[in-house]
Order: C-alpha cells, then sequence, then structure tokens
C-alpha cells in the first residue's frame, strides 16, 4: 500500500493566544474521501487556510506529494495540487470565471482565455453546472460561485482537494451530485487522489466518505476508519460522532434550567411552556429579507431565545431584521403586539428594541471618538444631551460617568477615545448603551467572542439580570455551552430558516445537536 | 533635540531644498523670500492683497473639512468654484443694473453657493445611492465644471464690449463693500466666520457628530441607525456649495469678472493645507492665511525675479512631503 497523498503531523496555530488548531494530525489515503466534520470553532477553516497556505503554522509540519513543509505558500499549496474550494468563495468580481480560473498563472505567458472557458464547461458539464465562462464572477449567486471555486480547485491537475462546506452554499443535490462525481472518477485511487470533505453535517460525511476524521475546539476527537464506517449502524454511527463533536450530548446541560427558578424568569410569570399565557415581546411573522426565507418566531418577556447554527446561516440577517437596519421584503416585526415592520432603526431603537453588534470595533463604536459620545450615538440629538442641536458636555460627562460607574468600566476618561480601552470594556460600554433607557427587547449577537473569561462572565451576568427584569432577549451565539447555560429555548437557523426551536433542559444537547448536523 | 526642535525641523528643511532649487535655477533664495515675504506681508498693499485672498481660500477650507470629516473626499472644489465664479459674474451685473447693489450682492452669493451645490449633486447622488468612488467622480465633474466655464464665457455670457472673452464687469464701487478704507472686502470676516462656525458645528453639534460617525466609519453609521445615504449627499452637497461660495465671493470682492481660461486652482492649494490643520477650524485659518501670503507673494516675485508662480505650491509639497518624513515610525 502506498503512502498518504496527504499528511499532517502535530499541526497547530493560534490567535492571539487563541488556539484554533491544537496539534492535528491526520492522513489523507489515496483514492478516498476524507470527512473532516466539527461545529463553529472546532478548527476546521484554520486547517483550510493552512491547506491553501493563506496561513502558516506554528508548529508541525504538512507532508504532500513525498515533500514535507513547515508551512505552505500559496505557490507552494498549488504546485503541490493542493485545490481548495473554499466556504467564501474568493474569486476577483471584475473578472469573468475564465479569467478567475487562470489566475495564479505564470505572468510571462499569454492567458488563454478561451481554452480556460472551454476547460470550464467542459468540468461543469459533468457536474450539472450551467454557468457561462464568461460571466463577470461579481455577477454570480453564492451557489455559483462555489461552483467556480470547485471547478478552479480541480482545473490545475490536482492531487489533494479541499471541498470546505460544499452544501452552505449549494443546495443539497448539487454537492451530492459533486461528491458523487468525483468519487466515481475512475482514476481517483489509480492516480492518487485525495478529497478532503469540510462539514458539518453528519449525514452528507456519512454518504460519501471512507474515512470521518471528528474536530473539536481544534484537536482531533475521534476517528472512524473504514472497517467502523463498514461495520456501524447508521443511527449509532451518527451518535458516536455526535459525541465526539459536542462532548456527551447524553449528559445534561450543565446548568440545567427550572422553570421556577428565580434567575431566569422575572417575577411575574414570564410565560415561557405556559402555553402561550403572556403576550409576546416579539413577534416575527414569516419574516422573509435578503438571507432569511420566512422566519417565525415569538420571545416572551423575560425570555431568552437562544440562537444556534453554523455562522453564515442568516445571523446578523436576522439580527439586522429585528434591528431595522435590513428592510423585510415581506412578514412583519412586531413589539409588545404593536407592528413595527415598516420603522427604521432609531424609531424601534427608541421602541425599545436594541441591537449588541457582534463587531464592537468596526461596527458597535466608533474608534476615534470619545467614550462618552459612543455611549449616545444611538440617540444623536437627544435632550438632555442636546439643546437645540447643541452638545451639552455637563450633562454628557454625567450620563457618562453612571455608565463607568454602573457597568464597572475602566477608562482613563469619560472623554477617552473608546479605542483606547480593553475589548472588554468597550463591551461593557455598549452593554451600558442598550440597557440604557427602557429596553424590551435586545439582540445579542456573540456577545463574548473575543472575550476572556472573565469579562465573559460579567456580559452574561447582565444578559441574565436583564432576563430577570422582563427584557426579552435574542442570543446569537456560536458556542453552545453559552447558549445552553444562558437560553431558555434554542432555535437552530439553517440556511436562514428555522430548522427547530428546542425547550432547554436535559435531552436539550442532543436534539440541538441533531438540528444542527442535519 | 527638544521636541519643539523636532517639530520645526520639517520646515527648515523644506526651506532648504527650496533654496537649493532656487540656487539651481540661478535665482537668489534670499532675495527670492525677501521679495515674496515684503510683498505678501510686509507691505499695506501686500497685506490687504493677502487678506483678501485669504476669503476664498477660508471657504474652500470650510468646504473641505465639511467633506473629510465625513469620510468623503470632494477633490472638485476647483470645478464648483469655477462654475460658480462665472454664474455670478454673469448675473450680479444684470441684477445690479436691475435691482441694486444689494439684490446683486447676496443674489450673487445665493446663485454662487446653488451653483457649486448643483455641480456636486451628482456625484453626491451617485456616492450615496450607488457607491460610487466620489474621488474619481468629483475630479471628473471638476474638469468637466472648468471647461463649461470656459466655453459659457466665449459662447453665452461673454461681454460683447470686449477684446477678449470675459464675463460682464461689476463695477468696482457695486462689489462687497470694503472695510475701513482698506482694499479688503467684506467677504473675509464672512469667510472667517464660516470657518470658525463650521469647526464649530462639526465638533459641537449634533449634526457634525453624525457627520464624524459616518466619517469614522459608514458601517458604524448605519449600525446607529443614521440614515447614510442622506448623510452623504448632504455633506458632499454642503460641500460643493461651499467652494460655490468661495468662488462669488472672489468675484464680488475682488475680480467683478471671470476671464476666459482663468483658473486660479485653489483647491489644489488648499486640501493639503486643510489636510495640515487636521481639519482642525482654527489651524487650518491659520494655515490658509500663509497660504495667501505665500501665494500673493510668490505672484509678485514671478513678475519681479521670473520664478513662476506656482512655486508657491512646489514649496507646500516640499513642507508637506518632509513633515511626512520627519513623522514617527508608525508601529
Amino acid at each position: 500500500m502506498t503512502g498518504p497523498v496527504l499528511e499532517l503531523r502535530g499541526v497547530e496555530k493560534r490567535f492571539a493566544g487563541v488556539v484554533a488548531c491544537g496539534g492535528i494530525s491526520l492522513a489523507l489515503h489515496p483514492g478516498e474521501i476524507h470527512a473532516l466534520l466539527g461545529e463553529n470553532g472546532a478548527g476546521k477553516s484554520t486547517l483550510v487556510s493552512l491547506l491553501a497556505g493563506m496561513q502558516t503554522p506554528d508548529a508541525g509540519e504538512i507532508e504532500v506529494g513525498g515533500k514535507r513543509f513547515a508551512g505552505l505558500t500559496p505557490a507552494q499549496a498549488l504546485a503541490s495540487g493542493i485545490g481548495v474550494a473554499r466556504q467564501h468563495p474568493l474569486l476577483v468580481p471584475t473578472q469573468t470565471v475564465a479569467e478567475n480560473l487562470l489566475l495564479g498563472g505564470a505572468g510571462w505567458r499569454r492567458p488563454r482565455r478561451d481554452r480556460a472557458g472551454e476547460d470550464f464547461r467542459h468540468t461543469g458539464d459533468g457536474f450539472g453546472f450551467t454557468l457561462s465562462p464568461h460571466a463577470l464572477a461579481g455577477s454570480l449567486t453564492p451557489a455559483e460561485q462555489t461552483q467556480v471555486e470547485i471547478v478552479r480547485a480541480l482545473w490545475r491537475g490536482w492531487r489533494v482537494l479541499v471541498l470546505d462546506e460544499p452544501t452552505s452554499a449549494l443546495s443539497h443535490d448539487a454537492s451530492a451530485r459533486v461528491l458523487r462525481r468525483l468519487r466515481d472518477l475512475r482514476d481517483l485511487r489509480e492516480s492518487g487522489r485525495g478529497i478532503l470533505l469540510i462539514t458539518h453535517r453528519l449525514d452528507e460525511a456519512l454518504d460519501i466518505a471512507g474515512r470521518i476524521t471528528v474536530l473539536r475546539r481544534g484537536v482531533v476527537s475521534g476517528t472512524l476508519g473504514p472497517e467502523e464506517l463498514a461495520g456501524g449502524g447508521r443511527a449509532e454511527l451518527r451518535q458516536m460522532i455526535r459525541s465526539m463533536m459536542f462532548g456527551d450530548t447524553a449528559a445534561p446541560s450543565p446548568t440545567p434550567l427550572s422553570q421556577g427558578e428565580g434567575a431566569f424568569c422575572s417575577p411575574s410569570p414570564c410565560g415561557i411552556g405556559l402555553g402561550g399565557g403572556v403576550a409576546p415581546t416579539l413577534e416575527l411573522a414569516a419574516l422573509h429579507a435578503p438571507g432569511l426565507h420566512g422566519i417565525s418566531l415569538t420571545i416572551a418577556p423575560g425570555e431568552i431565545l437562544g440562537i444556534a447554527g453554523i455562522d453564515g446561516n442568516g445571523q446578523t440577517a436576522l439580527a439586522e431584521a429585528i434591528a431595522g437596519l435590513l428592510p423585510a421584503t415581506s412578514g412583519s416585526v412586531a413589539l409588545d403586539g404593536t407592528p413595527v415592520t415598516s420603522l427604521p432603526a432609531a424609531a424601534r431603537h427608541r421602541q425599545g428594541i436594541r441591537y449588541l453588534s457582534d463587531d464592537r470595533m468596526h461596527e458597535g463604536s466608533a474608534g476615534a471618538l470619545p467614550l462618552a459620545l459612543n455611549l449616545l450615538l444611538k440617540r444623536i440629538g437627544a435632550p438632555p444631551f442636546w439643546r437645540a442641536g447643541v452638545q451639552q458636555d455637563a450633562a454628557i460627562t454625567t450620563h457618562a460617568q453612571a455608565a463607568i460607574d454602573g457597568f464597572d468600566i475602566r477608562a482613563p476618561h469619560p472623554w477617552a477615545p473608546i479605542a483606547t480601552l480593553s475589548g472588554g470594556n468597550i463591551q461593557k460600554a455598549l452593554l451600558s448603551r442598550e440597557l440604557d433607557g427602557a429596553p424590551r427587547l435586545i439582540v445579542w449577537h456573540k456577545p463574548c467572542v473575543g472575550l476572556d473569561a472573565l469579562a465573559a462572565a460579567q456580559v452574561q451576568a447582565r444578559i441574565r439580570s436583564a432576563a430577570v427584569q422582563g427584557v426579552a432577549s435574542l442570543l446569537i451565539s456560536a458556542d453552545l455551552d453559552e447558549l445552553f447555560a444562558l437560553a431558555h429555548r434554542i432555535a437552530v437557523l439553517d440556511r436562514g430558516q428555522i430548522a427547530g426551536v428546542i425547550d432547554n433542559g436535559p435531552g436539550a444537547r442532543a436534539a440541538v445537536a441533531a438540528l444542527m448536523t442535519q | 533635540m527638544t521636541r519643539r526642535a523636532r517639530a520645526l525641523l520639517p520646515f527648515a528643511l523644506a526651506l532648504l531644498l527650496c533654496g537649493a532649487v532656487l540656487l539651481a535655477v540661478g535665482v537668489d533664495p534670499f532675495e527670492y523670500g525677501a521679495v515674496v515675504l515684503r510683498r505678501g506681508l510686509f507691505s499695506p498693499r501686500g497685506v490687504q492683497e493677502s487678506l483678501s485672498r485669504a476669503a476664498p481660500l477660508l471657504l474652500i477650507a470650510a468646504s473641505l473639512m465639511l467633506s473629510f470629516r465625513a469620510g468623503l473626499w470632494n477633490l472638485g472644489v476647483d470645478g464648483q468654484f469655477l462654475l460658480a465664479a462665472t454664474v455670478t459674474a454673469a448675473t450680479a451685473p444684470v441684477l445690479d443694473a436691475t435691482f441694486g447693489r444689494a439684490a446683486a450682492l447676496l443674489g450673487g452669493l445665493a446663485l454662487a453657493a446653488l451653483t457649486g451645490a448643483a455641480w456636486a449633486a451628482l456625484p453626491a447622488a451617485l456616492r450615496a445611492w450607488r457607491g460610487l468612488n466620489e474621488i474619481v467622480t468629483t475630479l471628473m465633474m471638476s474638469f468637466l465644471g472648468v471647461s463649461l466655464a470656459n466655453t459659457l464665457i466665449k459662447l453665452v455670457l461673454r461681454d460683447p464690449d470686449t477684446t477678449v472673452p470675459q464675463t460682464l464687469t461689476l463695477p468696482v464701487a457695486e462689489r462687497l463693500p470694503r472695510l475701513f478704507g482698506s482694499t479688503v472686502h467684506l467677504g473675509l470676516p464672512l469667510a472667517l466666520g464660516i470657518v470658525l462656525g463650521m469647526h464649530l458645528l462639526l465638533t459641537r453639534s449634533a449634526i457634525g457628530l453624525r457627520l464624524r460617525v459616518l466619517g469614522e466609519s459608514p458601517r458604524a453609521a448605519r449600525h446607529m441607525g443614521l440614515d447614510v445615504p442622506r448623510l452623504t449627499f448632504t455633506a458632499l452637497l454642503g460641500s460643493g456649495a461651499l467652494a460655490g461660495l468661495a468662488g462669488g465671493v472672489d468675484i464680488l470682492g475682488v475680480w467683478g469678472t471671470v476671464r476666459a481660461d482663468w483658473n486660479p486652482a485653489y483647491g489644489l492649494m488648499v486640501v493639503p493645507a486643510v489636510l495640515l490643520a487636521r481639519l482642525n477650524g482654527y489651524w487650518a485659518a491659520l494655515v490658509v492665511a500663509l497660504l495667501a501670503v505665500l501665494s500673493v507673494g510668490t505672484e509678485s516675485a514671478a513678475v519681479r525675479l521670473g520664478v513662476p508662480s506656482y512655486f508657491n505650491l512646489v514649496f507646500v509639497a516640499v513642507v508637506l512631503l518632509s513633515l511626512g518624513a520627519a513623522r514617527p515610525r508608525r508601529v
């Protein structure tokens, strides 16, 4: 038996101290489709970047085609025959499909657009792609861009094909067709080629892969070889892989919720699981918007509804559609029974709809502006901070001082530029801005992302106490532990639709895991 | 080296380099410097001319501060200026003859502002609602504006009684009132007030804060619930109006007419000045005053010593480059 086509040995990658890959070893054998499974943050995307040469590992080595590399450059990755079809396509929008294929060729050679176009048609036909090679890449839909990525990855003569979440843009059928076609290529084995399929969809992996590796928090948490895959029943395998992906899903949630527990419900009946006895604070009815395809959900006063799902399935669109930043194409948003669908963001803010951005540096705050003004950026012009349009420094300072004291914001001065604060303190400032006044509903978009454990705990305590005071919350998070610790119910968002809603409690983890890996 | 010495170093370097250039073309740099300063600053006529020159430059500075603070690059001020100057020069004498001086002056200024705003409207709308890069569109519109102004003067607005193509002329007595018996006109205090007012508007008001958030990050502005396209459109339109007003003030205060092929290109001069002042109105006023002295002084020196008046732009450029070179390295 010949050796593996691609082998990773102890590959590590850290970003600012955070471990993305913590010593991953795996081997891709010739003729094999090897599926790499894992939830958000498991290290899949980092691994793809390392293979494409976009990132260099901090430690470990990559062996491909008999050559060992401490790290690949993009040119080395191409020369070694690693073709990568990315989840988020990297195409030049102003160039045609054919020209995008030609990128990276020798600079002194005349680009053969016609031949590239013909090759594209030929390869694409086999997959059922019907795209014109003369179309501008920027005019393509995400699914079409993924098709171009796949053809481009194959086009240069490949040894290793890396398909990163092809189903996130392609339909299930389309991606299954691509994978079957690749498997059936007669020479997959003889030519010593292998395919690495990165996915979070269990059945896709079970249908097609000859070997499965599961990543969890940057390390390999389990591997299933051909014998195990052939030997086990489907349900049994699913259960096994899920526990590798999410930890022990049979175990109860870390902080199980009980209905009467004071920490989670306001003293008044909060309506959760009470059969809708209390009018909901937020109600979305068949909401359609770019990226959202018919979302219906309700959140009761004091309830925290968690949104789980792989990134890029409509989380940002959902948050923005509720906040009033993304206009609905149809359907409705109602706050306390009153429709707000046609109101712009500022008016919704006044009515008590708040949105904490997941990008606190570039969206949630204006870095060069003082902390004191950043706390009021959603209320510019409002009295008593502005009178007849003129800024009232005394009132603004008093307001900022109250936020600094109340939220323990560590800042040199209320008028210091907010960018001079640490990430945790900026987040506290933004929390104080969204909790200011009389919030009715808050969309928390990844509130703890990038924070250290202490700062994250403080933020989570704020979310809980807001709920106790009767504020309805929509908590979008990529961190399942956070969702199970805070939310009363968890909805799984999948390609712009709600795949299901699970009550938090024993067994919720397994149910959410099942929805996420469908 | 003390901090102050460090701060002055780039200026010393610029003087040295410009002196070397003058020597190379056979001009005594000390004599040149003396002429520039005497004719721009240390003579009664020079200082009055410099102060009059400062008026349009200050208004352009206000125009650029408004645009740059909002993160928008209105590089079309020269076209907006010249077109507005031409419209004012063509209409003010008619208004004066029909309705009198007040109508000529107020109407001329209003028309100038409107013309500047109108010439900025297309790039502003394209930026606001179509996302087209305003750096390119305002610059292109500027070339069109300059050509259109020349075409209008030669074909439509030409004063039939003159040999050189130029617009009608507003009589000296009908122009903006002079201050205290000098040749300095009312446009100067008006422009100074507008620059300082713009500074206060941008730093102390609700609308100014909205523009600053936009300039800081359009994404943040959108997140805060601001109407980003409308804000973008308004800022560029306002910037165009002020550039147009500069043209009106220069015509109604100093020239009284626009000759074909006249293009002072003040915008090119003021852009670096405003950036040097870091968009601060007080500093901008000071830097612009120095520019006015330089610009008037070098014009005289051009006649006397044969060094083209563009040398003031060479000097400004060398100052900026040496300031850039002396900047502490970014870590």
